[in-house]
């Protein structure tokens, strides 16, 4: 072997080893620090679209307007004062929406969010709101456009693949080994319900109140008490960057935009203690992307 | 005539001779009284012109005052003297069967607070026990008050004892019927004079009389002269413009000393009461509004100033924060204690300034005792002027360490006041009702946010400090 085979493999080497690393962050989604987020800005009576990144909301705001050619001016509490040199009306007021999937948008002030930390993907909205005081008491108009993003849906039976109800459903191999489906909503609930929409599958959810987004049946399958205090049921997780995670709430309190990826296992586990057991990643989603 | 009295009680009767030589003596004294009274103006003792003017007030309390212009006559006892004045004004009285009032225009008697009639003596009210055995002329200054006794009735002097009525009616001096022509020797005076509708008639201010903006631009402009500085007047500038009344700050005593000064040179002076708290601010602004001949206009500001007060202070409620005002953010600095306008501020929004205890009024403090007080909110008055987020760590980054070890620091409840905002809260004039609401807002975020989101104040404030007011009811 001369000595320029061997630079080559050492080159080679180094080039797999880098690019594996890269792959890596990727998958973890560690391969930056910053996060980013969704903004949403009111100009000339329509919303558009930007995108920022940074470690407070301050930040998030300042590089999604930069980025975007627009200034952002604001008082010393944070309150918005002028958006591209435009400052409110009477009966009017800049504002600062941010995007919860459960609640919709929530009036915030970056004097009380500019330390909270930022979560990858939330949305806010810069609206221009009109204000209204009852009695002593003020309120600001909310943006009338809801946020939404695209979710996928990884769909699993460990159980229960050879139910009537699922026999129409792909073949029983694809069912054991998985699938995936994508809907789009403002929450997770309502992107599950429009992905099972678009695929014809039948679903019965709670579509409102504190149990937004529990299935009753999915795929004519309910919960089932079955002997031993086990449940057969749809175990559900979303994928955190970096596992699958157990879901503590039901879909309705997710927010596709901070989390694409849910995974949903017809299985029988013991309560409380669900083991995913899942052998696929978002990266092998027909929707991937890092 | 003290002497001449004493002599008289003591000469026996029939005693012809030494009557003869009393009666010389007598001539003498009467010569040397001439003589004293001859010379009083030149040696200040005498009171102002103004002083001979008659009027009387009505004091309905809760700070709602009305003066009548009105000559007392004769045959005018202390009832008489008030129909005389209710029917200029056309006001009804009603009165109970015993004789005294009940009510005038409508307002009646409280428990514990009744209509009597109140003589000055000296710079005193006194309570007139039978009002029909007052002889009116012999006052200057009659008041019937609302009230429950002499100190809550509105001042009739000023803080020196001087009568501040009728040196104007409406701007116009009575001395030169011309436009009135005023000096103010402080920056607070010089607020309370504006926000009663004095500006048109101010010609001079201190160095650093700065609000409304307007006085600035006045000065910059030469239409208002410079008289000198806060504990510095110069009474040649002051005489030189020739002004129709000078108001001082009764809580300093330079100005109190050059007060007596110029009224020896004949020109009148009001000198205010020293602000220790919100209620001698009204006082003032009704001295200040009478003074120039608006005393109507004392009682809208007043009203304003109240409402907003009570406004602010009901929403904040008494959420007893342990607040350590500074005036600057030196190790060792100085702060307000007792009767002081700060503690008494503090306490209306439901604050508690920890050096309330001390008997001084401002003084210097160790870091150990601030340590030791361990405020929950620490207020920073900044003379150094910043406007941004920068600034603000730069001071938070250069406290002391032991002011460190405070809650207010630990939770992030550092606030610095510079430039306007700092103005606020070192100048006991109208714009305390704005000082009131910041700092409600600061210690009662919470409360204020149940109202309105956005309703929040910054960990910094300074000329733009108005951007975060919401609650100040119109003066005028």
């Amino acid at each position: 072997m001369d000595k320029k085979m061997i630079t080559a493999i050492a080159v080679i080497g180094v080039m797999v080893i880098t690019g594996g690393a890269y792959v890596a962050m990727a998958m973890t989604g560690t391969e930056s620090s910053v996060p980013t987020a969704g903004v949403m800005m009111y100009t000339d009576g329509t919303y558009v679209e930007l995108e920022g990144a940074g470690d407070t909301v301050r930040e998030v705001l300042e590089d999604a307007l930069v980025r975007g050619g627009h200034t952002l001016e604001m008082l010393s509490n944070g309150n918005i004062s002028a958006v591209d040199g435009s400052a409110a009306g009477p009966e009017e007021a800049w504002t600062l929406f941010q995007w919860l999937p459960k609640t919709g948008w929530k009036l915030i002030t970056i004097g009380s969010a500019a330390d909270a930390s930022l979560e990858s993907g939330t949305t806010y909205c810069i609206n221009m709101s009109s204000v209204t005081t009852v009695e002593g008491k003020t309120t600001y108009s909310l943006p009338y456009e809801e946020p939404t993003a695209v979710c996928w849906f990884y769909i699993v039976f460990k159980a229960d693949y050879d139910a009537v109800s699922v026999l129409g459903i792909y073949t029983e191999s694809e069912r054991r080994s998985g699938f995936w489906i994508s809907g789009e909503g403002s929450n997770v609930a309502y992107a599950f319900k429009d992905a099972c929409s678009k695929t014809g599958f039948d679903l019965n959810m709670q579509e409102s109140g504190d149990l937004l987004g529990w299935l009753n049946s999915f795929l004519g399958l309910e919960d089932v008490k079955v002997p031993g205090s086990l449940w057969q049921y749809w175990s559900q997780f979303h994928w955190d960057g970096d596992s699958w995670e157990y879901n503590d709430f039901t879909m309705g309190y997710y927010d596709p935009g901070v989390n694409g990826y849910f995974a949903l296992v017809r299985q029988t586990t013991e309560e409380n203690n669900a083991n995913a057991g899942i052998f696929v990643t978002p990266e092998d989603c027909p929707g991937w992307s890092s | 005539m003290p002497a001449y009295l004493s002599l008289r009680r003591t000469v026996p009767v029939g005693h012809r001779d030494t009557m003869r030589s009393v009666q010389i003596k007598y001539v003498v004294s009467a010569s040397i009284a001439v003589l004293i009274l001859a010379s009083l103006p030149a040696v200040g003792l005498t009171t102002a012109s103004a002083d001979d003017n008659q009027g009387m007030m009505i004091d309905f309390g809760y700070w709602n005052t009305v003066w009548i212009d009105m000559s007392f006559s004769d045959d005018m006892d202390g009832y008489s003297a008030l129909e005389t004045a209710c029917h200029i004004k056309g006001y009804d009285i009603i009165y109970l069967d015993d004789g005294s009032v009940y009510s005038i225009d409508g307002q009646t008697n409280l428990t514990g607070i009744s209509w009597a009639l109140y003589s000055i003596r000296g710079s005193e009210w006194m309570l007139e026990a039978d009002p029909s055995e007052v002889k009116a002329t012999g006052h200057s200054l009659l008041c019937w008050a609302r009230s429950s006794g002499e100190e809550a009735v509105m001042p009739g002097t000023d803080s020196t004892g001087y009568s501040y009525y009728n040196y104007a009616v409406k701007g116009v001096s009575l001395q030169s019927g011309e436009k009135l022509r005023v000096v103010s020797l402080a920056p607070s005076v010089t607020e309370t004079l504006c926000s009663v509708s004095g500006i048109d008639y101010i010609i001079g201010t201190d160095l650093y009389s700065n609000y409304p903006e307007k006085i600035s631009e006045l000065k910059e402009n030469g239409h208002i002269s410079v008289v000198g500085g806060y504990t510095d007047p110069n009474y040649e500038w002051i005489i030189k413009i020739c002004p129709d009344v000078v108001f001082c700050d009764g809580g300093t005593g330079e100005h109190v000393s050059i007060a007596d000064k110029l009224r020896k040179s004949g020109i009148n002076c009001v000198v205010l009461y020293d602000c220790k708290d919100i209620e001698t601010l009204y006082s003032n602004i009704w001295i200040t509004a009478s003074s120039i001949g608006f005393s109507e206009n004392a009682n809208s500001v007043i009203y304003g100033l109240r409402k907003t007060m009570d406004v602010v202070s009901g929403i904040s409620g008494d959420i007893g924060k342990r607040v350590f005002v500074s005036l600057s953010a030196d190790p060792s600095p100085w702060t307000s204690g007792s009767d002081t306008f700060m503690t008494d501020v503090l306490s209306s929004v439901g604050g508690y300034n920890v050096f309330s205890s001390q008997s001084s009024s401002w003084f210097m403090v160790s870091k150990e005792q601030i340590y030791a007080k361990q405020p929950d909110v620490i207020i920073i008055i900044s003379s150094s002027p910043f406007a941004d987020l920068e600034g603000y760590q730069s001071i938070i980054d250069g406290i002391d360490p032991v002011w460190k070890e405070t809650p207010a620091f630990r939770n992030g409840e550092v606030y610095v006041f510079s430039e306007s905002a700092g103005d606020i809260l070192s100048r006991p004039g109208p714009r305390l009702s704005e000082a009131a609401e910041i700092l409600a807002k600061i210690l009662n975020q919470e409360a204020f946010a149940s109202f309105d989101p956005l309703d929040t104040v910054p960990k910094y404030l300074g000329d733009d400090y108005q951007e975060y007011l919401s609650y100040q009811a119109a003066l005028l």
